[in-house]
């Protein structure tokens, strides 16, 4: 019973850490998009545009007033939920997001799967073939991954796979007839699988799968060295112990203590650094995003920068920063619930 | 610290034999090389499309396979032109084009790198010093910027600051101050604690002196094998804002927005369009990479992971 009660405390107080951890990234938005030199209208809407049109802009986004005064409107709007208009269609930043977000939230689960698949498997070989040559393969791979932009790795698969043999379509989510299909879901939750089975056609999920395939094996492998490195050295760890000894002073197989004492116990810095990774991932997706015509948040901001819409590009990053401390919020409970440890 | 220690440093990563560290040394010299004297033997220019000879224009044929052979009909008698790695989308030399690109790239990382340990080391210095409540905002604003994503918040600042050279530097500088700073802070406060350090203000010095003559020196050494590793990712960095079109303005070449100015057609058969640039990236990175990790592996034996 006391311990129910320590968690949900401790998970209170992981909350309340959270709002200033808010204020801060906000903050840091703020002054990257506003408090830095350089007129972020011109730079960003072009500089051929008559002078009086950029005033116009900016003070429709508020960008003539001082400074303390945009950053009050500013924290005060963000917390309403009003991250303004486009400068374009003047559709509601928010409205626009959260039309992609789905798809960011889709190509994430997914990449974040190959990418622990990958890992563990890799960390395994290299634990278990310790002695061998195998060993410096984790570490060749990692300087390998680390070293191919995220980008181009992208380019080879549609290269190769995509456009190359013609196994895996190379941009989009869906086919752009299942796109018109879905369009017709009578409530829509932007989530593929879930709006096929709504518009009661499942074979979109197939049509979805083969799109998703390759930008997820591009961000997977992009963020699979960091897992691979995590389980290796926490399978070192493990295997260093007495009662890992002790098993195999019985006899035990290598493989079976591998398996049984090894990788359950690696389970728990795994979640963490799924969890740790969300920056790396939300970086990658991006550039993944971008390559795939992938129509999630990362290649909002690149449409952004494209049309030179400076309140999408600052909703977006605003965004960002929503997204990294709750996720960093939910790691930590996560955490201290599959190990309560960290909680004393 | 002095130009020998330098020196002695280089010489004794080069005696060691490792391994990691050669072969780092030797692709980034490779790098460095096609940066400093490359463009200077590459035979055309990599912004033009067209050669001119004998003040005669001549048009360079787009999409031309590596290896191929133009002839040129001049008053002297018939020039053969030779493409060793083929032309762009455009008519540019793909061989001329991806040996510039290495003095921007290079240029741009080392701009960002310098900025950001500077920065990151001096915060870190004063936060791991002071302690109390300076080191509290500074550490939770640190640690707010390490959080986010890189990637964005150099997007942020490039697509408000514009394009060019200095800007993108500090664009990618932004990135890497927090690791810095958390790697200086933490070798302050555990230096900070031993007794030399109370020996020194015993006799009289300031904060500043030994903040400047006796901690910095001593911290600097941890700092050196992260360089390279940083610098490294620096190039992935400036790579994906270029390739996001946040580099520096066309036609300078650039291998991360020629690699998205080839997309299509690197994807649809006109492989060496993409494959070079690539490779100069993957091999810049490598170098730099392996050299940090060698450099590590020598500096910090106990430290190394493996």
């Amino acid at each position: 019973m006391g311990e129910k009660i320590s968690l949900k405390t401790y998970i209170l107080s992981r909350i309340l850490i959270t709002i200033p951890m808010i204020f801060i990234l906000l903050t840091i938005v703020f002054i990257v998009m506003r408090a830095l030199p350089g007129d972020p209208v011109s730079m960003l809407e072009g500089k051929d545009i008559p002078e009086e049109v950029l005033a116009r802009r900016r003070a429709e986004l508020g960008l003539d007033k001082p400074l303390y005064i945009q950053y009050i409107s500013y924290i005060s709007s963000v917390l309403r939920g009003d991250l303004g208009v486009t400068a374009l269609e003047k559709v509601p930043v928010a409205q626009y997001i959260a039309m992609r977000l789905p798809a960011t939230v889709e190509l994430a689960i997914s990449s974040s799967i190959i990418a622990i698949l990958i890992g563990v498997f890799l960390g395994v070989v290299a634990s278990f073939f310790k002695q061998k040559y195998l060993m410096p393969l984790a570490r060749i791979y990692s300087s390998i991954v680390f070293s191919i932009p995220v980008f181009y790795l992208g380019l080879l698969f549609q290269a190769s796979l995509g456009v190359g043999i013609g196994l895996f379509p190379t941009g989009g989510r869906v086919s752009p007839l299942n796109d018109i299909v879905l369009s017709e879901a009578p409530v829509r939750t932007n989530f593929v699988i879930i709006d096929s089975l709504l518009v009661g056609r499942p074979d979109i999920i197939l049509d979805f799968l083969s799109h998703i395939i390759l930008p997820s094996l591009t961000l997977g492998i992009y963020l699979s060295s960091i897992f691979a490195r995590v389980t290796y050295l926490s399978l070192q760890e493990i295997l260093s112990q007495e009662f890992v000894v002790a098993a195999r002073s019985r006899g035990l197989l290598d493989s079976i203590i591998i398996w049984r004492y090894g990788v359950r116990n690696v389970l728990i810095p795994l979640t963490t650094m799924a969890g740790l990774q969300i920056a790396a991932l939300l970086g990658g997706a991006v550039l993944t995003e971008t390559v795939f015509s992938w129509p999630g948040i990362g290649s909002l901001v690149y449409e952004g920068i494209l049309k030179r819409d400076y309140a999408l590009v600052q909703g977006v990053v605003t965004i960002y920063a929503f997204i990294v401390a709750v996720t960093n919020l939910l790691v930590d409970i996560i955490y201290a619930y599959v190990d309560p440890r960290v909680r004393f | 610290m002095s130009i020998e220690s330098w020196i002695e440093i280089l010489r004794i990563s080069l005696r060691s034999r490792n391994k990691t560290f050669l072969t780092g040394f030797i692709l980034m010299m490779f790098a460095i090389s096609l940066a400093i004297i490359g463009v200077y033997l590459t035979p055309y220019d990599p912004t033009k499309s067209y050669v001119v000879i004998d003040g005669k224009r001549f048009d360079i044929q787009p999409l031309l396979p590596p290896g191929s052979k133009m002839i040129v009909e001049t008053s002297s008698g018939n020039i053969t032109l030779i493409f060793y790695l083929g032309t762009d989308q455009l008519g540019r030399d793909v061989l001329s084009r991806v040996v510039a690109g290495a003095r921007f790239v290079l240029l741009v990382a080392f701009i960002a790198t310098a900025l950001s340990s500077l920065i990151g080391i001096i915060l870190g210095l004063i936060s791991g010093y002071a302690g109390g409540l300076t080191d509290r905002i500074i550490s939770l604003v640190m640690d707010a910027m390490y959080a986010f994503p890189g990637l964005i918040l150099a997007i942020a600042v490039a697509a408000l600051i514009g394009v060019g050279i200095i800007n993108m530097a500090l664009a990618i500088a932004v990135v890497y101050i927090p690791s810095y700073f958390r790697m200086m802070r933490g070798v302050v406060l555990s230096i900070k604690s031993l007794s030399y350090i109370d020996a020194v203000r015993l006799m009289g010095a300031g904060s500043f002196r030994i903040l400047f003559r006796h901690l910095l020196p001593n911290a600097l050494y941890s700092v050196i094998a992260v360089l390279p590793i940083n610098f490294a990712d620096a190039i992935i960095t400036e790579a994906g804002l270029s390739f996001l079109g946040l580099g520096i303005p066309p036609p300078t070449p650039d291998w991360g927005f020629d690699l998205n100015r080839g997309q299509k057609f690197f994807v649809s058969g006109y492989w060496w369009i993409g494959a070079f640039p690539g490779l100069m990236i993957i091999i810049t990175v490598l170098g730099f990479l392996l050299l940090g990790e060698g450099l590590n592996d020598i500096l910090n034996p106990r430290r190394s992971v493996r």
